[in-house]
């Protein structure tokens, strides 16, 4: 099938000497400092309550660091920033629009495309997340898997160059999941972007990474950054079986629980 | 593709609808028997405490037939569409307004409490002194009693709405007034018209009563002039009137506002 869709690139993120704080006392982040490479796959891990959804929402724009400074290309983010691309936790689709209108929100917000080029764009971006045939329907006629996708299709048709994602399937059962991580690797492979990932499950995080970023408890910052060699492409089978993803599995699961116990009694050592 | 065909089968599975079958409902005999009742009652008292529901019939054959219907059900509507209509447009933007804005709703409610408690028509004799007998008073009393339902339900309605909607939209790039247009007007539909249920209700029975008090025309001017000349007739043809009107506004216009979002709202 030709396909029209092109390569959008990513790029380059930035985020230096950050703090932040909803209240003073207790500053989620002093010194956060990370740099993603322009296509470079990162996934964000840690246990509740880590700030994970605070850096989401500092990365997008929806809140502004105390200090420090946060940029995509060397300029600060806002959240209407056309190269910006975020999937949350849960869908969010708009319920009274269609598949297919869902998908066309972001074309016809920035008025940049003719009714008919939105129509195809959104045809082709439904179909690219293998839901073929279901322009016409309604969210509530969907499965979970199945809006999660529109959701995806809705957020990659603007074309951003970074994409930003909130445990996007989190609520999905494991096996949709895994269908699921292999069609975000395909995604991004056909497209390139840059993305931060966040995720609670180690496996995904593992799965889908070029590089994996633990986050320590507030005001801590980052606990340890991993690179990961595990080779592409990758598949399901090959990939999740390899000893190497074992290591991986086993060091992240040490500095979860690492994490996880800091600053508690040290009355329980193990 | 073998994930998704089963995604797909158990969604057109969850979304079988129970098939369209006329199944009896009791409420078919509740109006029947009300009828009945009176047929039971009317034929057993004089006509002038009770009348027949043909006589009823036949009072209305003859005020159609002489064309003095008309003109009254033509000024009751035209007060109705304007004090309603007014109402609409001042709900709308006090409801959106104080659903933004905390101060404007917490300074909103207490009037808007004071209003709902206070039966509309209880303003009618002041309006009378300030505008005279005529339609300027009835309209405004029709105002008051529909704007305030209306308030307090668009405002629940902007309230309702999820911040997730509305960031996904920014996301996508919505500017402030693209917001508006497309994420908080659809998504408070349902309670707008919710409100302009209770509203046009609201307004229609404030309709009827301020023209019983101070209007020459109307509907309500019919039921009692009727009951001051001792013609019952014409008082039942007024209430089965006001009844009938009632049921069409909403059978023919609230109903199919409703239909409109009834797929996508209450899952």
């Amino acid at each position: 099938m030709s396909n029209p869709i092109h390569r959008v690139g990513g790029e380059h993120l930035l985020i230096d000497k950050v703090h932040f704080h909803y209240d003073t006392a207790r500053p989620v982040y002093q010194n956060l400092n990370l740099h993603v490479e322009p296509g470079e796959f990162v996934c964000v891990i840690g246990p509740s309550g880590c700030g994970k959804t605070t850096l989401l929402n500092l990365l997008a724009g929806f809140l502004t660091p105390g200090q420090g400074s946060i940029l995509l290309r060397g300029q600060r983010i806002y959240p209407e920033d056309p190269h910006l691309g975020f999937v949350f936790q849960a869908p969010t689709l708009f319920p009274w629009l269609t598949a297919a209108q869902n998908v066309e929100f972001g074309l016809k917000m920035n008025r940049e495309k003719t009714p008919e080029e939105r129509r195809a764009l959104s045809a082709q971006y439904l179909n690219l997340v293998g839901l073929k045939g279901f322009e016409d329907y309604l969210p509530r006629h969907l499965s979970g898997g199945m809006q999660q996708r529109v959701s995806l299709a809705r957020t990659l048709v603007t074309q951003p160059t970074l994409l930003l994602m909130d445990e996007p399937f989190g609520a999905l059962d494991a096996i949709t999941r895994e269908t699921m991580n292999d069609e975000m690797l395909r995604l991004w492979q056909e497209l390139g972007q840059t993305v931060l990932f966040i995720t609670h499950d180690i496996d995904e995080a593992i799965y889908l990474s070029d590089r994996i970023v633990v986050l320590h408890k507030p005001p801590h910052g980052i606990y340890r950054e991993m690179r990961n060699e595990l080779p592409r492409p990758r598949s399901g089978p090959t990939t999740r079986t390899s000893d190497l993803f074992w290591k991986y599995k086993k060091d992240l699961m040490q500095d979860i629980a690492q994490v996880a116990n800091y600053g508690r009694s040290s009355s329980r050592t193990n | 593709m073998s994930a998704v065909d089963s995604e797909v089968q158990s969604s057109i599975a969850a979304s079988a609808r129970p098939q369209r079958r006329i199944r009896f409902s009791w409420s078919w005999v509740s109006l029947p028997s009300l009828l009945l009742v009176w047929i039971a009652i009317s034929y057993n008292v004089p006509s002038y405490i009770l009348p027949t529901p043909m006589e009823v019939i036949e009072e209305g054959y003859d005020w159609a037939l002489k064309g003095e219907l008309h003109p009254h059900l033509i000024d009751s509507f035209t007060r109705e569409l304007v004090g309603f209509g007014a109402a609409v447009i001042v709900a709308l933007t006090l409801g959106f307004l104080g659903g933004f804005f905390r101060p404007f709703r917490e300074f909103l409610t207490p009037l808007n409490m004071l209003f709902m408690s206070i039966p509309p028509v209880a303003w009618a004799p002041l309006m009378l002194i300030f505008f005279g007998i005529g339609w300027q008073s009835i309209v405004v009393v029709i105002f008051i009693s529909g704007v305030n339902p209306m308030i307090v339900t668009i405002m629940e309605g902007v309230l309702q709405i999820q911040g997730n909607e509305v960031r996904a939209a920014r996301i996508l790039g919505a500017r402030p007034w693209q917001l508006f247009l497309h994420v908080y007007l659809p998504a408070s539909l349902p309670y707008i018209t919710a409100g302009l249920r209770i509203g046009f209700s609201q307004a229609w029975r404030a309709l009827v009563a301020a023209e019983m008090i101070g209007a020459s025309s109307g509907i309500g001017w019919m039921v009692s002039m009727g009951g001051e000349i001792g013609n019952t007739a014409q008082v039942m043809m007024g209430i089965v009137l006001i009844g009938l009107f009632s049921w069409l506004f909403e059978r023919f216009g609230f109903r199919q506002l409703e239909k409109r979002y009834e797929v996508w709202s209450h899952s």
